[in-house]
């Protein structure tokens, strides 16, 4: 790995949908990313700009139409050894998963087995880990679950007796019981209510403080990422365009799309019309040559049409944009 | 427009035994006047603005109370009163824009439809000509409505639903969450048509939304509305000032903004009670400064000095400041 401190590393990663008829997705594209011990990392983002794609290619839940082209994604686990995900077998990718790498995907407080007590669904993540204890687990898993506030009471309940908050919490808990290095929470708030979405916020970091746990956390949200990340990846177009410590991104957004996402949040107290961007992202099919951000870009030049922008590395932000050339 | 006590009561479970449950309780207020307004109601998931709104469009029947539009009281309209009148007074813009358009259909012929038969519009060449001018108003060519729905992004099809609502120039629009599905870098450019739709052609605006960014962003006045009631009700920019019922500065400080953090923890109710049957405030079980008087008696919705009328055991008619 190319930083001592990274527990994950994705290098190069590209995944592309096939969807037939030689109409290529191309969802991901040479995408360079990684995650510090104790970080939690943003992934940020519109709808369709290949966040959840890259996820599920972290998590290697890659399944046609979608194929990973090319690029590796590596982990660190306990004892310092470093794994290629790629190159593993089923088996030990399944010994991996919620152990090392965990991943929470949209929506997974829906889903969580309607007829079955929480506590058994605790119970099934120690299954797949062979033999085990009841009464032993039980003691664990309360033992969690009060030093992370929540009620011991919640394992007696089945999912719909649980608020939506309560839900998206215990779909937490369950993924972190195994204490994995690294969690993937894919738009953890966006189904909830404010009042509740502070309270997600809040177990994430006690979790990450508690358990030096690192997170991606995905997010179309500017607002939910300034409250919870300590970095940011903002993602346009399959292409990760800029990464920054989180106060710098907002205090001083390089990169236009930043920018123009950031601006697109009304403050309050504010009273300055806000215009949002124009125009619409492209299609991945079919993407526009040179940067994919030209056509709504208020800052483009002859050169942005033409030639895609390589990196520029500028401190500690890494911003792919031809305004930032010899600066 | 005015409504008065508007409730509507849900039942639930058996005939015999079966729970009623007050979705919309006692809503009063008075929209319109002189000027136009966007009058924005905030509230959590569950908490009764859609229901609210729904009995405002005619699509559902309050249990009890009235709405008064254009000095006509709805309930007793006629049945083609309200299949023909009431369309050409309101409209509505609803959350998924795709759910607006026949999928099978071109925009286009939808919208001059809407022109001929809810506008009631015989001329051709006329009608051609009010989409067309909606269209401009949603800043959109004809070519974009000449597509079918699912050739088009979320954006447009909900600027298109926009241009629909306003082909029979209503006096009242009524938008339930119609910027929730769009993309952030989107969702200004459609609430600033709302704002210019406000000003250029005099329409009314009920914006319903959980999202208090937005809502403070175009709202002349907000209604925040918590288990069937308001809560505190009166002009936006004195609401997010100095926010006076316990739940709107719950709201307020639990806000992701990007130019600030949260500091401090919030106390969050834990599962959902049926607080909706309790006899005192609905909001006494999780309210901070919660007192005897909460738990067994319903506050009235009191006018302050500042104008802001508020529904809170903590804050009396003369002063309307903090009683302790």
């Amino acid at each position: 790995m190319s930083s001592e401190s990274s527990v994950l590393e994705c290098r190069n990663v590209t995944a592309h949908y096939d969807i037939g008829k030689g109409i290529r997705v191309r969802a991901v594209d040479d995408v360079e990313l990684s995650v510090k011990g104790r970080e939690i990392l943003g992934l940020a983002g519109e709808s369709g700009c290949g966040k959840t794609t890259l996820m599920r290619t972290i998590y290697r839940d890659v399944s046609p139409p979608l194929r990973v082209v090319s690029g590796s994604v590596t982990i660190r686990v306990k004892d310092g050894e470093e794994i290629d995900i790629y190159k593993l077998s089923d088996a030990e990718l399944r010994r991996i998963r919620a152990k090392v790498l965990s991943y929470i995907p949209q929506g997974s407080m829906s889903v969580m087995n309607p007829t079955s007590r929480v506590k058994h669904q605790f119970f099934e993540v120690f299954r797949k880990y062979g033999r085990f204890k009841k009464g032993e687990i039980l003691q664990q898993v309360k033992g969690r679950l009060q030093e992370l506030g929540l009620r011991e009471s919640i394992l007696e309940s089945y999912p719909h007796q649980l608020s939506g908050g309560m839900r998206q919490r215990t779909v937490i808990a369950l993924a972190t019981i195994m204490n994995p290095s690294v969690v993937l929470a894919d738009e953890p708030t966006s189904a909830l209510d404010v009042v509740y979405q502070r309270g997600v916020v809040e177990m994430i970091q006690n979790i990450r403080d508690m358990f030096g746990t690192s997170f991606i956390i995905v997010s179309h949200d500017m607002g939910l990422h300034n409250q919870i990340t300590d970095r940011i990846a903002i993602m346009y177009a399959g292409k990760i365009i800029e990464v920054g410590k989180t106060d710098g991104i907002f205090s001083d957004p390089l990169h236009p799309y930043t920018e123009g996402l950031i601006n697109s949040i009304p403050r309050i107290g504010g009273s300055k019309k806000l215009e949002g961007l124009s125009g619409l992202p492209p299609n991945l099919a079919n993407p526009p040559p040179g940067c994919r951000f030209h056509p709504r870009c208020p800052y483009r030049m002859e050169k942005c049409a033409i030639e895609e922008p390589p990196i520029f590395r500028i401190g500690d932000r890494v911003v792919s944009c031809w305004l930032l050339e010899g600066k | 427009m005015r409504v008065r006590h508007l409730t509507k009561i849900f039942k639930t479970g058996g005939l015999l035994f079966g729970k009623k449950f007050r979705a919309v309780d006692d809503v009063s207020f008075n929209l319109g006047g002189d000027s136009s307004s966007i009058f924005t109601i905030v509230g959590e998931s569950g908490c009764g603005k859609t229901t609210l709104a729904r009995m405002i469009l005619g699509l559902i029947e309050p249990t009890s109370g009235s709405i008064e539009i254009l000095g006509r009281d709805v309930a007793r309209l006629s049945s083609k009163e309200r299949s023909h009148w009431l369309p050409k007074v309101i409209q509505p813009v609803f959350q998924n824009p795709f759910e607006a358009f026949n999928p099978l259909r071109k925009v286009y012929s939808y919208l001059l439809h809407t022109a001929t038969s809810v506008a009631g519009i015989e001329d051709k060449a006329e009608a051609v000509e009010r989409v067309n001018r909606a269209l401009e108003e949603v800043r959109l060519s004809p070519e974009v409505a000449m597509r079918s729905p699912y050739e088009l992004s979320g954006g447009q099809v909900q600027r298109l639903s926009i241009a629909r609502a306003i082909i029979p120039n209503p006096k009242l629009i009524i938008a339930d969450e119609p910027v929730s599905m769009i993309d952030a870098s989107l969702r200004m450019g459609i609430l600033n048509i709302f704002k210019q739709l406000k000003d250029e052609m005099d329409i009314n605006f009920i914006y319903i939304t959980h999202d208090l960014s937005t809502a403070y962003y175009i709202s002349d006045l907000i209604a925040v509305m918590y288990k069937g009631s308001f809560a505190e009700i009166g002009q936006a920019e004195a609401i997010f000032k100095e926010p006076l019922h316990p739940y709107t500065q719950l709201l307020i400080e639990s806000i992701p903004r990007v130019d600030r953090r949260w500091t401090g923890k919030i106390k969050v109710s834990v599962t959902e009670v049926e607080e909706y049957l309790l006899p005192g405030c609905k909001f006494a079980d999780r309210c901070p400064y919660v007192m005897e008087i909460c738990k067994k008696k319903a506050p009235p919705l009191i006018t302050t000095s500042g104008g802001v009328r508020v529904s809170c055991w903590l804050y009396n008619e003369e002063k309307g400041v903090a009683k302790h």
